[in-house]
């Protein structure tokens, strides 16, 4: 699991979506739940991120805790990857969120 | 043809075209207001238990005979109105068919009521959202399938359009129709100007012949408008298929939500699709109003070179004022469907908790649709449609080079005789000039039933360019026949009989065009 897990630049938790919310372990296990108005104010910068388990690790009262992503909004969530067939005006505005994996080379070339 | 007739010709056409741009883009007033989901309450909040357990949702567990009698196409087969026939191509991988096909009867499964038929088809549409017809064809667009991760994610998806379906949204669609031909009639009008501006029909020695003014200008301009209109169906699919209503997506969130449940799928798959959707329709925003502002240019010089000069400035301050209207409409829009879909995200959130408090934690399996997308016949035939987008793609960006080489490799694969491949060669032997290599892409095409109305258009106007009204008359026949509609063409087919200088099949079909409105205006001046 560990391999899957990395530090989290510039991820933050926006927003707690549930109330309770379940602080985990790494491994994804429960160790209690605590009710949303005791929790850090958002947005709460994210220590690390586990992709395969989709957990983001906090800091709680002073405790390095895992949340899941059920519970949470975070900064960045699931993204389209956008093929590069936006129009030629709309390419300049847009360049940054344009992925270029997989549709080919007329894509690269962009 | 005297001078003085053939002006009195351009202005016929020119009126004609004014007329059907009025009727067609009546609505664009009202387009703000009726484009924008209602905020209100949540759906979820509303009741206690489970979705699948509310009388709401009981009342449709036996289906209605009359209702699938309604929806029943006419006798003759060919009655469908233009905007309501499928737009893309289809895709055919029957590995990946049967896969998607299986997700859904397994969803099925939990549907405690009548079922009805479920079919999903892929097509070739790089847009993200599926979508579902009122006979219980899923769509499934390329582009979710190249976005998603996990089968879970899939399974939302297919279970939210399932449930539109199963609780005959479709029903209440006439919201929908509306805002969807928006965008349809100003591409059709703009195709349909084209066509008939950069034409005239001369009486020669014994029949009628429509000359092209200007051939280059013509297939450039038809070509450009094929891929904006193109584009615009991807918005019809998507983005107004997400102005149905609250309530609506609601429904369709919950009732896809128990069974995804019920189905031992981990519902965060719908979170996660939603994020998508979220993030997919943020990134169209600049996507449209590039093509908003292609449209008005195409359609603008489809409009001048009618060379009128009385009508060009009411020309131009409709084209301003409407197309104008329909960015901002279209802005709006976007903008609360973008918050739309995190509210979603946030009431299923919510109703799982709620509900589902145990399942909601459950892992996504990733690996199921890892294994059936690197199968190699789906993998080589993704790649292939990707090399076909990214030829057009090419094309648009005048890299020939490149359009070539990737159009060609994507004919080494085993969709090579599908539509949306055979699409992109055409285009590329198109844009070199070299006809003949064109349409012999066009003629390798094994399934006509997959076109979706794109290829038909194209096949049309080569031959109506050529002066072939015989092999016109063929391909629309065909297009008649597998799209179930005669109004998406009848104005080629008039012209492909004015052409024969058939009187008698010019006045009858100028009778049928009668009753379609968006094309009687044109129809009447054709006859």
């Amino acid at each position: 699991m560990l391999s899957s897990t990395s530090y989290a630049a510039g991820l933050t938790v926006e927003q707690y979506t549930n109330d309770p919310i379940a602080l985990l372990d790494a491994e994804g296990r429960l160790l209690k739940k605590i009710a949303r108005s005791e929790l850090p104010a958002t947005p709460l910068a994210a220590q690390q991120w586990n992709d395969d388990l989709e957990l983001v690790q906090v800091e709680v009262a002073g405790q390095l805790v895992w949340l899941d992503g059920v519970d949470v909004r975070l900064s960045q969530g699931k993204t389209v990857p956008m093929p590069c067939a936006a129009l030629p005006k709309a390419r300049a505005d847009s360049a940054t969120n344009l992925s270029t994996i997989g549709y080919g080379a007329g894509c690269a070339k962009n | 043809m005297r001078r003085t007739d053939l002006l009195r010709k351009r202005a016929a056409f020119a009126a004609a075209l004014l007329l059907t741009c009025l009727g067609g883009c009546s609505t664009l007033k009202g387009a703000p207001d009726a484009l924008i989901n209602l905020a209100g309450q949540s759906t979820q909040s509303g009741f206690q238990g489970k979705y699948l357990e509310q009388e709401e949702v009981r009342s449709y567990f036996r289906l209605d005979p009359q209702h699938n009698h309604n929806l029943r196409l006419s006798y003759d087969g060919r009655s469908l109105p233009a905007n309501e026939i499928r737009q893309q191509n289809v895709v055919l991988i029957p590995a990946l068919q049967n896969y998607l096909q299986g997700i859904v009867e397994r969803l099925a499964k939990g549907w405690p009521g009548e079922q009805p038929q479920l079919r999903v088809t892929v097509t070739d549409s790089y847009s993200f959202g599926p979508s579902a017809d009122p006979y219980g064809i899923l769509y499934v667009p390329l582009g979710m399938l190249e976005s998603v991760e996990s089968e879970d994610e899939i399974a939302a998806m297919l279970a939210h359009e399932m449930s539109h379906v199963l609780l005959r949204h479709h029903d209440r669609r006439q919201a929908f129709n509306e805002q969807r031909e928006l965008l349809t009639n100003i591409a059709t009008t703009a195709v349909i100007a084209t066509m008939v501006a950069d034409s005239r029909l001369d009486r020669g020695a014994s029949k009628w012949k429509v000359v092209s003014k200007n051939p280059q200008a013509t297939q450039k301009a038809v070509g450009e408008t094929v891929l904006y209109t193109s584009l615009a169906n991807t918005f019809s699919d998507n983005v107004w298929n997400t102005a149905w209503g609250r309530a609506q997506e609601d429904q369709a969130d919950l009732l896809g939500t128990d069974l995804l449940i019920k189905a031992r799928y981990a519902p965060r798959g719908a979170s996660h699709s939603l994020q998508r959707l979220s993030d997919f329709q943020g990134k169209q925003a600049p996507l449209l109003a590039g093509f908003i502002q292609a449209r008005r240019g195409a359609m603008q010089d489809s409009l001048q070179r009618l060379d009128l000069n009385g009508f060009t400035q009411e020309i131009n301050t409709f084209v301003n004022q409407g197309l104008m209207t329909t960015v901002s409409a279209v802005g709006q829009h976007l903008t609360r469907s973008h918050m739309s879909a995190q509210r979603r995200d946030d009431d299923l959130r919510q109703y799982l908790q709620r509900e589902y408090d145990a399942e909601r934690y459950h892992r996504v399996n990733k690996r199921n649709w890892l294994t059936v997308r690197n199968t190699p016949s789906v993998k080589a035939s993704l790649d292939a449609y990707k090399n076909a987008y990214g030829a057009n793609e090419a094309l648009a960006q005048k890299n020939l080079k490149d359009a070539r080489t990737l159009a060609e490799r994507a004919l080494k694969s085993p969709v090579a005789n599908q539509p949306g491949i055979r699409r992109s060669l055409f285009n590329v032997h198109m844009a070199t000039g070299d006809k003949r290599r064109a349409l012999a892409q066009l003629n390798a095409i094994k399934d006509w039933s997959l076109a979706g109305p794109e290829v038909y258009e194209q096949l049309v106007h080569y031959h109506l360019n050529n002066g072939d009204a015989v092999a016109a008359l063929a391909t629309i026949e065909r297009a008649e026949r597998h799209l179930g509609s005669q109004e998406q063409f009848i104005v080629e087919k008039m012209l492909a009989h004015k052409l024969k200088k058939d009187e008698s099949e010019l006045r009858m079909l100028g009778e049928k065009c009668k009753q379609m409105p968006n094309r009687k205006d044109v129809c009447k001046k054709i006859g």
